[in-house]
C-alpha cells in the first residue's frame, strides 16, 4: 500500500529504534514506580537524626532524612560536629538515631544522651570491613542495626541487647530511571574503587573488556597490571559523583557489581569477619533500572532473585560468559532490569527500610 | 555503529551533521512511542493477571463464522475456554444437533450472523431434548425484523443494543438481557509497526450511507491531512476523487486492523445509523443506543479515538477523560486538530480508554456475566 510515504531524515531510524528502547524501558519504569508508591502512616514520634556528617556518605544522610520527615511527626538533624546533647535537650526527641562509620558521633557524646534519659539507635554503614572499631562503638547505643548480617553476633557478644540486620537502602531521588545523554553510553561500566580484588578481577577480564566499550570509574585503577590496555576506558583517581553515577548506570547495557572482599588491606577487620550480605550499591543500581550482572554473597538472594532480579557470576570467565550474553539479548537484559527496579521499589528503598527500622523500635 | 565511534573517538566537537540532527529527531520520535508501548504493556499484563471466575460448565459454542464477526468469535472461544470448565465450537453450517447429544453441553450458545443464521429448528430440536439454548445477537437493531423471529426460540437472549430489549419480551422471550460488544486485548492490542502502518487520521470500516456524507463534508480537511481510510464503498462519495489517493477498498483481517490503528494517531469512529433503509431491516425504527464493537477495538489498541455520540456510551467510557466525542463534522475537525497539537494528552487519554477496556469491556467479563445470567 503506497500512500504517501513521508521521507525520514537520514539517521532518523537509528534514532527511533534507539528512543523507542528506552522510552519503552522508562515508561514501564514509571507505571513500576506508581505502582510500588510507598504511603504510611505518620509515626507519632520525635526523632534526632545525627548525619554522618561525611561528604561521600551525603546520598544515605539524605534518604535516610528525607525518610524520616516522610514517617515520623517530627525530625531534626545534626552533624556529629555540633553540640549533640544541647540539641537533645531542647528537641527532647523519642529517639535520636545515629548513621555511623568509622568516625562519626564519638561515643562520649552518645553517654551524654544516653545519661539524659534518651534513646539511642546507631545504623552501621560499613560492616564488616570496619567492625575491629564499630564493635567497640556499639554498646554504647540501645539499639544497632547493622547492614551485614554476619556482625550481628559479634555485637551481641559484645553486650548488646537489642541487634538488628538492617541492610541500607537505595535513595531514589538520586538513583532513578531517567534518560541520560549520549555521554555516558557503554556496554559495560564499573563505578568504585579499586580494591584487591577488584584489580585481580579486571586484569584477567582485561582481554575481553578490550573490545567493548567499557566505562570503568575510582580511585587506584592504575595498580591494574593490564591498566595501559584499558587506559582510554578507565578514569581513574576520580570521585564520580552519586548523579553523574545514576547517568552512567541508567546508560549502560551491562553495570557490573563486584563486592569488596574482607581482607582488603584498607580494612580493619582483624577478625576476618565475613560478609554475607550485599553492599548498598546493589541497591543503587536496581533504583536506576539497569542491568546487574554481580558475584554472589550468601544472602545474595534476600535482596534479588539471581537469574531474574540480577545476574550473577562466580568466576572471570562466568562473568565473560554472561556479560557476552546479554550484551546480544536487549529484550532479556530489559526484563531482568525491569525486574530488578520493581524489587527495588517494593523492598529497598530507605522509606520502606526506615519505616521496617522504626517498627523495630518503636512497636 | 560507526557513528558511536565517531563521536566517542574525536575530541574535538563535532557540528552536527544532517544525520546526527536525523538521528535526534528519530530518538524523540522513537522515545515517545516506546514510552507509550511500555505503558500500554504495562496495562496489558495488569488486565491479564485478574483470574479469571471459573464456572463449572460445559458449553456449546455456536460461531457465527462470517469475515466481519471473526474478532467477536474468536473473543468469545477464548474467554469460555478460559471461564468454562469445557468448551466445544461448531460451525453454523455443522449439524449441532447430533453435536450436542454427542457431547452432552449445559449450554448451547449461538452468535447469530444476520443473513446466515443458525437454522432455528435446530434450536427447536435441542430444546425439546433438554437443553439449555442462548443466543448473542450482535446485528441490533439494524436487522430487528429478522430478529425478533428468531429470538423466541432460545431460553435466553443476550442483545447487543438495549432497546432490543422490551422488543424481544413483548415477542414473549422471558429472559433477554443487554449485553454490550467488548474486545480480547491479548489480539486487538497495541504494537510497535512499520511506516506503512502509520497515518494521522484513520478510518476503517464500510462506508454506509450516512458515513459517505458525513466523509463528504469534511473531505477537503482530510484531503490535506496524513489520512487513511480502509473499506468497502467509499467510490459512493460524491467527493471520493479528492480523498481517492487515501482511501483502500479492501477489508482488514482484526490483526490488520489493529496494526493500522496502532499506527494512527487518532482513529474516527462512526456509528452506521438505524434508518439506513438500503442496508438494514429495521422497519420498526428500534433507535441505536448502543456502541459498536469496534469502540472497544481501538480503545484496546491505545490509540485516541473520536467518536460520534451514542445514548450508551458514557456508562462504558468517560467522554473527555477516556474517549472523545464529537457530534458535527464541524466539532470532528476542531477536535482532530486540538488532538493533533497535543500528543501528551492525546496519550493519556488513550491509556486511560486501554486500562478502562481490559478492566471492564473484554470479552472475557462479557461471557463471565453472560454465564452468571443463564445459570442465575
Amino acid at each position: 500500500m503506497s500512500l504517501e510515504k513521508t521521507a525520514n531524515p537520514p539517521g532518523w531510524a537509528d534514532g527511533y529504534r534507539d528512543g523507542w528502547s528506552e522510552g519503552y524501558r522508562l515508561g514501564k519504569c514509571e507505571l513500576i514506580a506508581n505502582q510500588t508508591r510507598f504511603e504510611a502512616p505518620v509515626l507519632e514520634v520525635k526523632v534526632l537524626f545525627v548525619q554522618s556528617g561525611l561528604w561521600s556518605y551525603a546520598p544515605i544522610d539524605q534518604g535516610i532524612l528525607a525518610a524520616l520527615q516522610q514517617l515520623v511527626r517530627e525530625v531534626q538533624t545534626v552533624t556529629p560536629s555540633e553540640n549533640v546533647a544541647a540539641a537533645a535537650a531542647n528537641f527532647r526527641p523519642d529517639l535520636v538515631l545515629s548513621v555511623n562509620s568509622v568516625e562519626c558521633l564519638k561515643t562520649a557524646q552518645v553517654d551524654e544522651l544516653r545519661g539524659m534519659g534518651l534513646r539511642t539507635a546507631v545504623w552501621f554503614t560499613d560492616d564488616p570491613y570496619f567492625i575491629d572499631v564499630t564493635m567497640k562503638i556499639a554498646p554504647h547505643y540501645d539499639y544497632v542495626f547493622t547492614l551485614e548480617e554476619a556482625c550481628v553476633p559479634i555485637y551481641q557478644e559484645q553486650g548488646c541487647a537489642n541487634v538488628f540486620h538492617m541492610p541500607l537502602a537505595a535513595n531514589t531521588s538520586i538513583y532513578y530511571p531517567r534518560r541520560a545523554e549520549r555521554g555516558y553510553e557503554a556496554d559495560i561500566c564499573f563505578i568504585g574503587s579499586a580494591f584487591r580484588n577488584r584489580i585481580d578481577y579486571f586484569d584477567r577480564i582485561a582481554p575481553y573488556l578490550k573490545s567493548k566499550r567499557v566505562f570503568i570509574a575510582g580511585y587506584w585503577w592504575e595498580r591494574m597490571a593490564n591498566y595501559p590496555q584499558l587506559a582510554g576506558k578507565i578514569r581513574t583517581g576520580v570521585w564520580i559523583s552519586p548523579e553523574e553515577t545514576a547517568s552512567y548506570y541508567n546508560r549502560a547495557k551491562i553495570v557490573i557489581n563486584l563486592h569488596r572482599s574482607v581482607d582488603d588491606d584498607s580494612n580493619r577487620n582483624s577478625l576476618r569477619l565475613p560478609a554475607f550480605s550485599v553492599n548498598p550499591r546493589s541497591f543503587e543500581i536496581g533504583a536506576c533500572a539497569a542491568f546487574q550482572l554481580t558475584d554472589t554473597r550468601p544472602a545474595l538472594a534476600a535482596a534479588f532473585a539471581p537469574g531474574t532480579e540480577a545476574v550473577t557470576f562466580e568466576s572471570p570467565e562466568e562473568l565473560i560468559e554472561k556479560a557476552e550474553y546479554y550484551l546480544q539479548r536487549e529484550d532479556e537484559r530489559r526484563t531482568v532490569a525491569l525486574n530488578g527496579y520493581a524489587r527495588t521499589m517494593m523492598e529497598h528503598t530507605y522509606p520502606r527500610r526506615v519505616r521496617q527500622l522504626l517498627d523495630t523500635i518503636f512497636v | 555503529m560507526s557513528r558511536h565511534k565517531r563521536i566517542w573517538s574525536v575530541n574535538a566537537p563535532l557540528a552536527p551533521d544532517e544525520e546526527t540532527i536525523g538521528w535526534e529527531r528519530g530518538y524523540a520520535d522513537g522515545w515517545k512511542d516506546g514510552r507509550h508501548a511500555g505503558l500500554c504493556e504495562s496495562i496489558y499484563v495488569m488486565g491479564a493477571s485478574v483470574a479469571p471466575a471459573r464456572k463449572d460448565v460445559k458449553v456449546l459454542y455456536v460461531r457465527a463464522d462470517g469475515a466481519p464477526y471473526a474478532s467477536l468469535d474468536q473473543g468469545i472461544e477464548d474467554a469460555l475456554r478460559s471461564v468454562a470448565r469445557e468448551t466445544v465450537s461448531a460451525s453454523p453450517e455443522q449439524d449441532v444437533v447430533q453435536l450436542a447429544e454427542a457431547e452432552r453441553p449445559d449450554l448451547v450458545l449461538v452468535l447469530d450472523a444476520i443473513g446466515r443464521s443458525f437454522p432455528v429448528a435446530q434450536i427447536d430440536a435441542m430444546r425439546e431434548k433438554g437443553f439449555r439454548t442462548a443466543v448473542w445477537l450482535p446485528d441490533d437493531p439494524y436487522h430487528s425484523d429478522k430478529t425478533v423471529f428468531l429470538a423466541p426460540h432460545y431460553d435466553c437472549v443476550f442483545t447487543i443494543e438495549s432497546n432490543c430489549v422490551p422488543l424481544y419480551r413483548e415477542h414473549g422471550c422471558e429472559r433477554v438481557h443487554h449485553l454490550p460488544f467488548a474486545v480480547n486485548p491479548q489480539y486487538i492490542r497495541y504494537s510497535r509497526v512499520s511506516d506503512e502502518y502509520k497515518s494521522d487520521i484513520c478510518f476503517i470500516g464500510s462506508a454506509f450511507w450516512n458515513r459517505a456524507r458525513f466523509f463528504d463534508e469534511i473531505a477537503d480537511y482530510l484531503a490535506g491531512k496524513n489520512t487513511r481510510i480502509i473499506g468497502w464503498w467509499w467510490d459512493r462519495m460524491r467527493h471520493y476523487g479528492k480523498l481517492a489517493d487515501k482511501i483502500h477498498g479492501v477489508w482488514l483481517s482484526p490483526e490488520e486492523t489493529a496494526k493500522y490503528y496502532s499506527g494512527a494517531k487518532i482513529v474516527i469512529n462512526l456509528h452506521r445509523s438505524a434508518d439506513d433503509a438500503s442496508h438494514n431491516s429495521n422497519s420498526r425504527q428500534i433507535p441505536a443506543d448502543s456502541v459498536n464493537p469496534r469502540l472497544f477495538e481501538i480503545s484496546s489498541c491505545a490509540t485516541l479515538q473520536l467518536v460520534d455520540y451514542r445514548a450508551e456510551l458514557p456508562s462504558l467510557y468517560a467522554p473527555g477523560a477516556e474517549i472523545a466525542v464529537f457530534s458535527t463534522p464541524g466539532e470532528l475537525v476542531d477536535k482532530i486538530e486540538y488532538y493533533l497539537a497535543h500528543e501528551d494528552e492525546r496519550r493519556e487519554l488513550a491509556r486511560r480508554s486501554l486500562y478502562r477496556t481490559v478492566t471492564s469491556h473484554t470479552y472475557r467479563i462479557r461471557v463471565e456475566r453472560l454465564l452468571d445470567l443463564v445459570f442465575a
